[in-house]
């Protein structure tokens, strides 16, 4: 337990110190949202008819764009093989590191989202839904980056590759997400979608973390 | 969890290999070392660049699986739970203060320790509060020694812990070095100058090109 609170603030410490990369997230959202917003013609009607997804796209796409922040840098450092030399089992690391970039990668997404519904005109009950099942959803979302940003935490510009390893397993998501934020739209906290989404989510979650541990233990023996 | 030195000398550390072959990639390093090491023990291992005295190091370690033969340790301890490694990149984080750094090494095996003894005596008192990335080289070293003593583990990996060292940083290692094997440690050091530590007889294993 100890070893995770010490990485996890460590992980934060540092973020808030060196650079910002956890704001990219959030300004990446922003740029996305508006660059719709216009490409769509700046029609309120197509936009409010397509807000949730475009939302969910956003925060999608940004936390996929930062995969490498979650362990190139302690790779190339030599962290990671003292971290597991210190008798830290993986999957603690694994672990510590997707609650880090829970607070960092996702966090500043959720922030941003209320802001961004008033561009694309999306009332309360739109925003509450969307931001339900995105919180629904994050974990899992999490657990495929962090599942990226360890097979690949050895390689550098290997984003393409990481892309089209993920994609795949986020798309269940995606699809269920839109259903449960529709669903939670027409009939309220019994919507069965919801369950459905959570149910996938602790799923995603049970096999996309243990697999990231699994990964970094491969990567840490040397080549 | 940690393997903490035994200093009672009840159950007395030791490593063994037997028939030990080591491959990086299709590569073959070297092939059936068999060496025995006790507590109290310090071995040079010498060679030219690129013969695996670091991979020696990495397997001693746990991190790199053998690819025939065995390292047995006893009392029988997982490799990684027992060593401490002093490699490079030396795993110190960017953006923390030496402080903090050490600090974090502390808490991974589970105890705040109070570490301005440790400062003072790696004499980091003064840079205590520095950004790691701004440390010199021998700066470095002094707070690697700083997280190898931290460790307390049983065998010590130490891949040119002399270089870059001043006149002053050299002793104090060789110092704990020493202290490290009287309470009962195994020290394994990579090194193409062997530094006389004071008071212990030296084992040398020169590994030569397989073929």
């Amino acid at each position: 337990m100890s070893a995770f609170t010490a990485i996890l603030t460590r992980d934060i410490r540092l973020a808030f110190r060196t650079g910002g990369s956890w704001i990219l997230g959030a300004v990446f959202m922003i740029l996305f949202i508006s660059l719709c917003a216009i490409a769509l013609g700046g029609q309120m009607s197509e936009l409010r008819r397509l807000g949730s997804a475009l939302l969910w796209l956003a925060i999608v796409f940004s936390m996929l764009l930062s995969f490498a922040t979650i362990f190139q840098a302690d790779f190339r450092q030599g962290t990671l093989t003292q971290i597991y030399l210190s008798g830290t089992s993986p999957l603690i690391l694994v672990l510590a590191k997707w609650a880090a970039f829970l607070c960092l990668g996702f966090l500043p997404l959720v922030i941003v989202t209320p802001v961004m519904s008033t561009v694309l005109g999306l009332n309360g009950k739109v925003l509450l839904a969307t931001l339900l099942t995105l919180g629904l959803a994050a974990p899992a979302l999490a657990a495929y980056v962090t599942l990226a940003g360890a097979i690949f935490c050895a390689r550098t510009g290997a984003g393409f590759l990481a892309v089209l390893l993920v994609t795949p397993f986020l798309v269940p998501l995606l699809i269920f997400g839109l259903e449960a934020s529709q669903g939670f739209l027409i009939q309220g906290w019994s919507a069965v979608e919801l369950r459905l989404l959570a149910g996938l989510s602790l799923l995603s979650i049970a096999i996309g973390l243990p697999a990231s541990a699994a990964a970094l233990r491969v990567n840490l023996e040397p080549s | 969890m940690t393997a903490i030195l035994d200093m009672t000398g009840k159950n007395p550390f030791e490593v063994t290999l037997s028939s030990l072959s080591l491959r990086r990639g299709e590569r073959v390093l070297f092939e059936n070392l068999s060496l025995s090491l006790k507590a109290g023990d310090l071995l040079y291992v010498l060679g030219e660049n690129g013969i695996g005295k670091t991979s020696l190091l990495l397997a001693l370690s746990g991190l790199l699986k053998p690819h025939d033969g065995k390292i047995d340790i006893t009392p029988n301890t997982p490799p990684h739970l027992s060593s401490s490694l002093l490699i490079q990149p030396d795993g110190t984080s960017r953006g923390l203060s030496v402080t903090e750094d050490l600090h974090f090494t502390a808490r991974l095996s589970g105890g705040e320790t109070n570490i301005s003894p440790l400062l003072e005596k790696t004499g980091l008192s003064d840079l205590a509060q520095n950004r790691t990335e701004t440390l010199s080289l021998g700066q470095r070293k002094r707070h690697s020694l700083a997280k190898l003593l931290l460790g307390r583990r049983p065998l010590w990996l130490l891949d040119e812990p002399f270089s870059a060292l001043d006149q002053e940083g050299r002793a104090l290692f060789a110092q704990e070095i020493s202290f490290h094997l009287n309470s009962g440690g195994i020290a394994v050091i990579a090194t193409h100058l062997p530094t006389e530590i004071p008071g212990h007889r030296s084992k040398t294993l020169r590994l030569k090109a397989a073929k």
